[in-house]
């Protein structure tokens, strides 16, 4: 009488990086994924205008993942100096 | 030998009706995702998480996999839907060909879906990382329509 359907499962994406973690073009890209979805189905100019957003916002978040993780190397670098870690907080400035 | 398709276990459909999982974010169950291998044979038949074909333990990764972050279920129009967060795998060398989700409260940590990631993903000493659908009537992962 009732019939219930899964909705279909696609493809996962998935992410990889070598010898550290992901960019933050990659994070970045996964974000503003989270945050707009452009429907494939959306009117070509409403998916155009929602595309340019999505760069914008993309971008947006490009630049505070940076400063971001620019700022989480500082605090490591104090921790390291502090600590008498010279030598870590010297490789930490390299990176 | 291999992933072929991304489905939803026929058993997990029953144990839905059964009521064998919850995923409510707060007081549901624990669900893990394990890698595999291109020797793993997952199908709607597939029951239960098993170690054979799972990829080797690396970085954060361990046997039996990584336990994902539940989005609790939800509406949106007349569709169901639940999700996870996307799950990372740091300072990790791992080549995987596919997941499999399972309830790892449950007894015999029933399946609940596999996903095929389309061919070989791979990471040397870095970040695995499996990106999860927003939590959309149309997007989430989980979703009863």
């Amino acid at each position: 009488m009732f019939e219930l359907s899964f909705g279909k499962m696609d493809n996962p994406v998935v992410k990889t990086s070598d010898f550290g973690g992901l960019s933050c073009e990659d994070l970045s890209e996964l974000c503003v994924n989270k945050i707009i979805e452009v429907a494939d189905g959306a009117p070509s100019v409403v998916r155009e205008q929602a595309k340019f957003f999505q760069k914008q916002v993309q971008k947006t978040i490009f630049e505070y993942l940076k400063q971001a993780k620019e700022s989480e190397r500082a605090t490591c670098i104090q921790i390291c100096v502090q600590g008498g870690e010279q030598d870590a907080a010297n490789l930490l400035r390299k990176v | 030998m291999a992933f072929t398709t991304t489905v939803m276990p026929t058993s997990f459909k029953v144990e839905i009706l059964k009521g064998v999982h919850n995923f409510s974010a707060s007081s549901g169950q624990t669900f893990k995702l394990a890698l595999y291998n291109n020797s793993a044979s997952f199908t709607a038949a597939t029951t239960a998480y098993t170690t054979t074909n799972e990829v080797a333990a690396s970085g954060s990764y361990a046997v039996g996999g990584g336990a994902l972050t539940k989005v609790t279920p939800t509406s949106s129009g007349t569709t169901a839907l639940t999700d996870f967060s996307d799950l990372s795998f740091t300072t990790a060398t791992i080549t995987a060909f596919g997941a499999l989700i399972y309830n790892d409260t449950a007894t015999g940590n029933p399946a609940v879906a596999v996903l095929n990631f389309g061919g070989a993903k791979t990471s040397t000493a870095g970040t695995f990382t499996i990106v999860f659908p927003a939590a959309t009537a149309t997007g989430a992962i989980i979703r009863i329509v």
